[in-house]
């Protein structure tokens, strides 16, 4: 029911969610953030249940702190797309189960190289530059396909994003009134309401 | 169960000598010091190169163990990085059940409790080293713990531990007051060390830990403060 997309720009990501919470027929909570800040340069949307998507994102964000402290350095992107999708992997055949979530991470690494990451529940990783999880792919891979080119500069991209939210809203069956858009750059993560 | 494996036991007067001599190992390390301020809390410990050969930059005996949270210690250097790896598992551990920082007595504590299950676990030794655990509980609030081989854990204002710590805590305690600014505490270990330590820059670390993050005082700046002296 989680809806996250993201695209890359010349030297920036952009990953946006929804931020309802449902409960059977209810909608619990309109500004859920889903999209965890890992670093002072990534993030980490997460779309699937409360409870997974809570854990695993806390798990992740945790492991990577442990690392960054034991070895003196943060783990660059690639790194970090890699151990997550191994933390995946480990999961899908262990006693206690697959994480039940998928995710996009994203972040800009510190020679200002953007990347954007499409992991799911079985241990799949793709790197990608437009992409989606949950329902929102079958409503906007098509628009991000069609309004992607390469170098796209930062009023650029959050136009896309708008266009996107404006498709999610239009069609989508579930009412998704608010987003939450994370802007990752190579000096700072800002966080917008759209 | 094989429960005769113990090699920390009392002797007949009630000592625990493997305790007593890691202590030993600690008073012949090489020195540390700490010193709180207002509102940081500066480490200073002394390197020793073993040989002109050693790049003397890159021994890191100043472990930060949290974003606002820092480690050293007098003693075996090995022993001391596995207490810091254990540690900063602890502060994330801490963090992902109950969400909030670990308090800095927390941790200090925690790093004690290791420190103890070593002198009762059989077939393992003492770990040999005291180490100072500086943080913050909060904005205004910063803290140094110290602990040692036994297992006790203390909080202290300043401290010095190693070759010739009593050397300089007894500086320590002539030239502390309450409430230091971030120089004068700086200024404050680096003469504290400078006691002790051959002069150089080569041969001092210097780590100031604030509320908002830790930064460790490039060659230059220790330079500039040890040429001072």
């Amino acid at each position: 029911m989680d809806s996250i997309f993201a695209i890359q720009g010349k030297d920036y990501v952009i990953i946006a969610c929804d931020g309802s919470v449902g409960f059977s027929i209810l909608k619990i909570k309109d500004l859920e953030d889903k999209i965890t800040v890992l670093d002072d340069n990534k993030v980490l949307g997460v779309s699937g249940e409360g409870a997974d998507r809570n854990n695993f994102s806390e798990f992740i964000h945790k492991n990577l702190n442990l690392i960054k402290y034991r070895t003196g350095n943060a783990l660059g992107m690639n790194e970090t797309a890699n151990f997550i999708r191994y933390q995946y992997a480990q999961a899908i055949r262990s006693r206690s189960g697959p994480h039940n979530c998928n995710s996009i991470l994203g972040g800009v690494d510190k020679d200002g190289t953007p990347s954007l990451f499409w992991l799911d529940y079985l241990g799949a990783l793709q790197k990608i530059t437009r992409g989606a999880q949950g329902y929102a792919g079958y409503f906007l891979l098509g628009l991000l396909d069609n309004q992607y080119k390469k170098d796209l500069n930062l009023e650029e991209g959050i136009e896309i994003i708008k266009k996107c939210i404006h498709e999610m809203q239009t069609r989508f069956l579930i009412s998704q009134s608010k987003f939450i858009v994370k802007i990752v750059t190579k000096d700072e993560i800002k966080q917008i309401l759209l | 169960m094989s429960y005769d494996t113990a090699i920390t036991v009392f002797s007949p007067d009630g000592q625990l000598f493997q305790v007593e001599y890691a202590m030993e190992a600690v008073k012949r390390g090489l020195c540390c010091v700490g010193v709180r301020g207002k509102d940081v809390v500066v480490l200073g410990v002394e390197k020793k190169a073993t040989s002109k050969l050693q790049d003397v930059k890159t021994i890191k005996k100043i472990y930060q163990l949290d974003h606002n949270l820092c480690m050293t210690f007098s003693g075996l250097n090995a022993d001391a990085r596995i207490l810091a790896n254990q540690t900063r598992v602890e502060c994330q551990s801490y963090k992902l059940n109950y969400e909030d920082d670990p308090t800095v007595d927390y941790i200090a504590k925690y790093t004690s409790q290791t420190q103890q299950k070593y002198t009762q676990k059989g077939g393992a030794r003492p770990f040999g080293i005291s180490t100072l655990i500086a943080g913050f509980d909060g904005p205004q609030k910063p803290k140094i713990f110290q602990t040692d081989p036994s297992g006790a854990c203390s909080e202290w204002k300043a401290t010095a531990l190693g070759k010739s710590g009593k050397q300089v805590k007894d500086y320590l305690e002539k030239n502390w007051k309450e409430g230091l600014s971030e120089a004068d505490a700086v200024l404050l270990t680096v003469k504290a060390l400078m006691d002790v330590v051959e002069s150089g820059n080569r041969n001092i670390e210097v780590c100031v830990v604030a509320f908002n993050g830790v930064r460790f005082l490039s060659e230059a700046e220790i330079d500039a403060l040890t040429k001072a002296q």
